[in-house]
C-alpha cells in the first residue's frame, strides 16, 4: 500500500531530515513510527502527504509513484488518506457536523448522502449529540474523535495519523486508538507515528523506529494477547480508488 | 434539490462576507459609487454623442456664387454637390431669387422708398445632407468635398456650420477621454477594494484553506466560494448603482421634458449600458477575488 525506495529529504536549509529510507506497508497494516523528537517522523508524513517532495528515491502509494504526481493531482492522492492530527486540525468557525462533512462535501457528493454518512460516522464514534457543537465547545478527546471522524468518513485505503493522542491523557489515548483499530479492523492501512512507549508497548504493532533522519528499527508485530488488532482476513483487493488529475471540484 | 458543491460553495460564500460585514458593506459601497460614476460618465458620453449624431443627420449646405459666375460655372458645382450620396433637395437660386427671398423676409415699411438693387441677393445652391457623422473625422471629410466645390471658378464660399460641428465634437472627444480615464482609475480603485477585502477574508480563513487542502480539497474547490462571494459583492454594488442612476434617469427625463422643453426621442440610459453595468460589478468582485486567493494559493 505504500512503499519508499531510499527515499531522502533535505530541507533548504541544508537539513538531512530523512536518509535512505526504505518501508513497506501492507494493505490493511497498522504500523506505528516512532523515535525521539526532530527523527523525521513527520517529515516522513509530509512526504507521504505530497506537503513536501522528496528530494532522492521514490514513494509509492497505492502503486502510484508520487515523486511524479503534478500538483493538480495531489488532492486526489489525498481522498485517498484519512489524516488525524497531534492538534486535530479542526475548523473553528465551523460545527462538529460540518467538520466531518468537509471531507464529503470536497468529492461533490449530494447533500442528503452527506448528511447520512457524517450522522453514521458520528454515531459510530460516539458525538452525534454533539453534531451542532462547535470544536471549542466540546472536549480535547471529543475533538480528535471528530478529527478521526473526518479522516474515516469517506473510507479511506490509508490513515495517517501524527502524533494523535499527544494531547490526550491515558484514558482518552486508548478511546482514540479503539477508533484507529477498528478502522483498522475493518480494512485501513494505519501508519500512526507516536514517541508515547506506552502506547507501543501496549499495543505491540509492528514498530518502524526513525533517529535523527535514519530508519533504525522495523520490529515486527507481537503478540500481546490482547483483542485482535490486525486487519480482518478476508480483505482483498485494494480499496486504493483511482484518482485522476483533474475533472473534479 | 440543491447539488452538494454549489449549496456549499453559496454557505461559505455568506459565511465569508460574515467574516467581515463591515468590510464587505464598504467594499459593495465602493463597486457602487464607482458604477454610479461610470455609469454617468456614460450616460452623458451616450446622451452627447446621440445628440450630435441627431444633429448631424440632416445638414443644409450653402455654395455661394460669385456675381461673376457663368451658368456653365453653377452647372459644374451643382453637378459635384448632386454626385455625393446623401444629398437631396437640391436648389439652384439665381440673384433675383434670393434677393426676392429676402426681400419678402424684410418688413415692408422697411422697403419704402428703397432701391431695389440695394436688397442683398447672391445666386446660391442650396441642398440638403443626410449623414452620419460619428467623429471628427467625418465632419473633417465634409470639409475636405466642401473645399472641391470651393475650388470650383467662381465659387464664393461653401457652408454647413463645419466650426460649430467642429467643437461640438471635440467637446465630446475630450469628454470621453476623460471620462475614460476617470472610469479606468475609479474602476481600478473599486478592484483593489474588492481585493483587499477579499485578501483579509483569505487571511482571516487561512487555517480552513491549510485544512481543505489537507483532506483532499482542489483549489478550484478552495477558490470558488470567494470567487461567489466577490461576484456577490460586486453584483450588489452594481444593483445599487443601477437604483441610484434609475432615480437619476427619471429626474433627468423629467428635466429634459418639462423644464427644458426638449423632445429627445432616446432613453437616457439604453439597455446594453445597464447590461454592462450589471455585468461590470460581477467582474470587478469576481477579478479581485481571483487575484486574492490565486496569489494565496500560490504561496
Amino acid at each position: 500500500m505504500i512503499q519508499l525506495y531510499h527515499v531522502h529529504k533535505r530541507y533548504p536549509n541544508g537539513v538531512d531530515a530523512l536518509v535512505d529510507i526504505n518501508m513497506r506497508i501492507r494493505e490493511g497494516e497498522f504500523v506505528f513510527l516512532t523515535g525521539p523528537s526532530g527523527a523525521g517522523k513527520t517529515t516522513l508524513i509530509k512526504l507521504l502527504l505530497v506537503m513536501e517532495r522528496v528530494t532522492d528515491g521514490q514513494i509509492l502509494i497505492g502503486g502510484r509513484n508520487v515523486h511524479v504526481l503534478r500538483d493538480g493531482s495531489i488532492p486526489f492522492l489525498r481522498r485517498n488518506i484519512g489524516v488525524v492530527f497531534q492538534d486535530f486540525k479542526l475548523i473553528r468557525s465551523r460545527t462538529v457536523h460540518e467538520n466531518v462533512a468537509v471531507a464529503l462535501e470536497i468529492l461533490g457528493i449530494p447533500r442528503r448522502e452527506v448528511e447520512r454518512r457524517v450522522m453514521a460516522i458520528l454515531e459510530s464514534v460516539g458525538l452525534d449529540n454533539r453534531a451542532s457543537h462547535l470544536p471549542s465547545d466540546i472536549s480535547a478527546g471529543e475533538q480528535q474523535r471528530v478529527a478521526v471522524a473526518r479522516a474515516l468518513v469517506n473510507e479511506p485505503a490509508i490513515l495517517i495519523a501524527d502524533e494523535p493522542t499527544g494531547n490526550l491523557d491515558a484514558d482518552l489515548s486508548v478511546e482514540i486508538m479503539g477508533l484507529l483499530l477498528e478502522a483498522n479492523r475493518k480494512g485501513t492501512s494505519i501508519l500512526l507515528a507516536t514517541h508515547d512507549r506506552s502506547l507501543l508497548d501496549r499495543y505491540g504493532l509492528r514498530t518502524q523506529t526513525l533517529n535523527r533522519g535514519f530508519l533504525v528499527e522495523d520490529r515486527p508485530r507481537v503478540d500481546t494477547g490482547r483483542p485482535p488488532t490486525g486487519p480482518i482476513p478476508n480483505v482483498t483487493g485494494s480499496r486504493m480508488s483511482t484518482f485522476s488529475s483533474g475533472g473534479e471540484p | 434539490m440543491k447539488s452538494g458543491p454549489l449549496d456549499y460553495f453559496a454557505r461559505e460564500a455568506a459565511r465569508t462576507a460574515r467574516t467581515a460585514p463591515w468590510l464587505t458593506a464598504v467594499s459593495v459601497l465602493t463597486v457602487a459609487i464607482a458604477l454610479v460614476l461610470v455609469g454617468l460618465f456614460a450616460m452623458v458620453f451616450f446622451n452627447a454623442s446621440r445628440l450630435i449624431g441627431e444633429l448631424g443627420q440632416s445638414l443644409s449646405v450653402n455654395i455661394y456664387i460669385k456675381d461673376a459666375a457663368s451658368s456653365e460655372d453653377v452647372a459644374v458645382a451643382e453637378k459635384l454637390v448632386r454626385q455625393r450620396q446623401g444629398v437631396h433637395d437640391v436648389r439652384v437660386l439665381t440673384p433675383d431669387m434670393d434677393r426676392a427671398r429676402n426681400k419678402a423676409l424684410l418688413d415692408p415699411t422697411l422697403l419704402e422708398g428703397l432701391d431695389e438693387e440695394a436688397i442683398p441677393g447672391q445666386a446660391v445652391i442650396e441642398a440638403e445632407l443626410d449623414t452620419k457623422l460619428q467623429g471628427r473625422a467625418d465632419v473633417e471629410e465634409l470639409v475636405s468635398w466642401a473645399r472641391t466645390i470651393e475650388a470650383v471658378q467662381n465659387v464664393d464660399d461653401v457652408s454647413f456650420g463645419a466650426e460649430k460641428l467642429r467643437l461640438l465634437f471635440a467637446v465630446v472627444e475630450i469628454s470621453r477621454t476623460v471620462g475614460t480615464v476617470l472610469s479606468i482609475a475609479l474602476l481600478a480603485g473599486a478592484l483593489f477594494f474588492v481585493f483587499s477585502t477579499i485578501r483579509l477574508a483569505v487571511y482571516a480563513r487561512r487555517e480552513e484553506i491549510e485544512i481543505l487542502r489537507i483532506v483532499g480539497a482542489t483549489d478550484a474547490f478552495i477558490r470558488a466560494p470567494f470567487y461567489i462571494g466577490g461576484a456577490a459583492q460586486g453584483l450588489l454594488g452594481a444593483l445599487l448603482a443601477m437604483a441610484f442612476l434609475a432615480l437619476l434617469h427619471v429626474e433627468l427625463r423629467g428635466l429634459v421634458h418639462e423644464v427644458y422643453l426638449l423632445n429627445v426621442s432616446w432613453s437616457l440610459m439604453p439597455p446594453s449600458m445597464i447590461l454592462w453595468l450589471l455585468l461590470g460589478g460581477p467582474i470587478l468582485g469576481v477579478l479581485g477575488s481571483a487575484v486574492s486567493i490565486g496569489r494565496y494559493l500560490r504561496t
